[in-house]
């Protein structure tokens, strides 16, 4: 394969401006991920401050319910800040402070990210930028007052569709401006090489211990793995661990209203040539899903590959599936998950009743709903009328 | 051979150095894209860049973001801007290059967008989201058709890197002032001249036309004894966007490439 490639998606679609930097940043995070003092601080990081490994949760009442595989969640929810995204952080500010780096720009849809980099800059004294879509400054006002009570400032970003899309062409535009001094911590596997991969190998952690946690628990490999897919993180750290293992199935669940993999075709977006939501002339469509970290109309470039190679299966799922998932597990599990990972679990009374009693499935809970509740309840007095 | 390459010869003969001008294909619509391209051409535009709009342009700064916004809202595409390019066509000989994006290129296929930019009068292409090592299928398809593909050289690109761009370059290698963005700003002496001084030595198949951030026939006095060309858009976006009627935008538009031009020639 070409380097920087999955298949024919990937590459480095970018200014030139940005070739030296990304050369630095191949080059240093490669030699970091091999360097035993660099992976044993993270390593570090992960367990004493994110709260590392988080539990594979047997969900045993959503088991009943669809009478039919066992069901587990992988509990990323409970992961500091409340979601999976603090993964990648934690590493990228920790490459960001080896290569000296003074400030972190990055880009966030539901927020989540935002407060993931906010909390990593923190913690290691990086100042900290984060541009955020203006629609989702107020839809995500909770994640907007906790970057900023963490000293970040964010920038409402009123260009194009005032989404996720926006705030990365505008933090690119930062990041070629301010190139010397800036580290761009992208928040997904995606955007030109190296980030794919190594957004990747930092969310990888995820299925690591998911793979250890289910064959202590079951004594085997589950059936399926399901996971959310916007720019799709949370789900190729839970897919990847189990690449080799083929009788392991791979379900990426998409907003149908920004449903990339699902209808999408292909074309070259921030950095990267991957499939993506665009009219015939090649303008890229503007999104509408209740759920803003899946409000993207493009996808890491490895599932593209997934796709076309067969390996994953990439399906749609409404607002309202969504939102039927987020009211089920809230009511049977007590747990409250994240709009973006109630699209996993809405695919769960499809699949868990097909499935023998001794089968498995692991969805990831990739993070907690609190931040949604607002949407949720605007949403759901909406439909009742 | 196309336009643009008798245009670099000639300019290379009598030593004249080049003014590239900079409009947004379709702002703030077709007729006016026609009409300012014979302007540009009569009053000492040396070659044309069509912008073609793209929804993503994160290469450009705020007033060629809002110029390629507002063309798309009214209809613009690649078929339009090449119905226009036929027009223009008919008034002038003077090089056509498209600037773009990527993705708008790559719809339907490289081959076909290059074939139809050619047969139409297009003579080159400047995409700001592609290097030297990405350009494989478009740069055949160029090398193919006779469209001359023209890359940039940033601030921060190294030595060697320079020499590859000058070599992967047609026609002209696209120097860009500053790490950043499109548009119009101060320009710093001391680290654009060192830079400067650097493209003087590394590129040297091509010449280097100078962009980002040139506006005024002060920048040009400033940069024109290190460079080749100057390359000036956003100011001219600025005027189209805020002139009262035509007349006034025709007449300060004509009043700015005339300024550049004796900048460039005195």
């Amino acid at each position: 394969m070409k380097k920087g490639y999955f298949g024919q998606f990937g590459g480095q679609f970018i200014p030139e401006t940005l070739v030296t930097p990304l050369r630095e940043l191949e080059r240093e995070f490669s030699r970091a991920w091999s360097d035993r003092a660099f992976r044993t601080e993270l390593d570090h990081y992960l367990k004493t401050y994110a709260g590392r490994p988080t539990l594979l949760y047997y969900a045993g009442k959503l088991t009943k319910k669809f009478g039919g595989a066992k069901i587990y969640l992988k509990r990323e929810d409970l992961c500091h800040t409340g979601s999976h995204k603090l993964n990648n952080t934690l590493g990228q500010v920790l490459l960001a402070r080896r290569l000296g780096k003074k400030r972190v720009i990055a880009e966030t849809g539901a927020g989540q990210h935002g407060v993931a980099t906010a909390t990593a800059a923190a913690l290691f004294g990086l100042a900290c930028d984060v541009y955020m879509g203006e629609e989702d400054v107020h839809r995500q006002a909770l994640n907007v007052f906790r970057m900023e009570l963490m000293g970040a400032r964010v920038i409402p970003v009123k260009s194009g569709s005032r989404t996720l899309k926006d705030a990365i062409n505008e933090a690119m535009r930062d990041w070629v401006t301010n190139v010397k001094d800036t580290f761009y911590a992208i928040g997904s596997v995606m955007g030109p090489h190296p980030y794919p991969l190594m957004v990747r190998d930092f969310q990888s952690v995820i299925g690591k211990e998911a793979r250890k946690q289910i064959l202590r628990a079951e004594g085997k490999l589950p059936k399926f793995l399901l996971a959310c897919v916007g720019g799709g993180s949370n789900s190729m750290g839970l897919f990847h661990p189990f690449y080799n293992d083929k009788e392991v199935k791979f379900i990426g669940l998409e907003a149908a209203g920004a449903a990339t993999l699902s209808r999408g075709s292909l074309g070259v977006l921030h950095g990267m040539r991957t499939y993506l939501l665009q009219d015939k002339h090649g303008q890229v469509a503007s999104t509408h899903t209740i759920s803003a970290g899946l409000d993207y109309p493009g996808v890491g470039p490895e599932h593209s590959f997934y796709k076309d190679s067969g390996r994953a299966q990439y399906l749609p799922i409404t607002d309202q599936q969504a939102l039927a998932a987020f009211k089920t597990l809230s009511e049977l599990e007590g747990i409250i998950p994240a709009l973006e990972s109630a699209h996993a679990l809405a695919y769960l009374p499809v699949i868990a009743p097909k499935l023998r009693k001794s089968d498995i499935v692991i969805a990831c809970l990739s993070g907690r709903g609190d931040k949604d509740v607002d949407s949720v309840q605007a949403a759901l007095e909406k439909m009742k009328k | 051979m196309n336009r643009l390459d008798s245009t670099i010869a000639s300019l290379r003969e009598s030593g004249r150095k080049a003014l590239v001008g900079y409009i947004t294909a379709g702002y703030p619509d077709m007729d006016s894209t026609v009409e300012i391209a014979e302007i540009f051409a009569k009053n000492g535009v040396d070659i044309i860049e069509l912008g073609i709009p793209f929804s993503d342009p994160m290469a450009d700064g705020p007033a060629i973001q809002a110029a390629s916004q507002y063309a798309l809202d009214h209809g613009a595409n690649l078929n339009k801007i090449l119905d226009a390019v036929t027009r223009i066509r008919k008034r002038t000989d003077v090089p056509l290059i498209f600037m773009s994006y990527m993705n708008p290129l790559f719809q339907g296929g490289f081959e076909r967008t290059v074939r139809a930019a050619r047969a139409r009068g297009v003579d080159g292409f400047i995409i700001p989201d592609l290097i030297p090592e990405e350009a494989g299928t478009f740069s055949d398809a160029c090398r193919k058709h006779d469209a001359s593909l023209i890359f940039l050289a940033a601030p921060n690109s190294s030595n060697e890197r320079m020499e590859a761009i000058d070599r992967a370059s047609n026609g002209f290698v696209y120097v860009v002032s500053l790490t950043g963005v499109t548009g119009s700003r101060d320009l710093l002496s001391r680290d654009l001249e060192k830079f400067l001084g650097r493209t003087r030595k590394h590129i040297t198949l091509h010449p280097g036309f100078l962009g980002f951030g040139i506006s005024t026939p002060e920048h040009v006095a400033q940069v024109k004894a290190h460079v080749d060309g100057v390359i000036v858009g956003s100011a001219f976006i600025s005027i189209i966007r805020d002139a009262e009627n035509v007349a006034e935008r025709n007449a300060r538009l004509i009043r700015l490439v005339k300024s550049l031009r004796s900048a460039l020639d005195r």
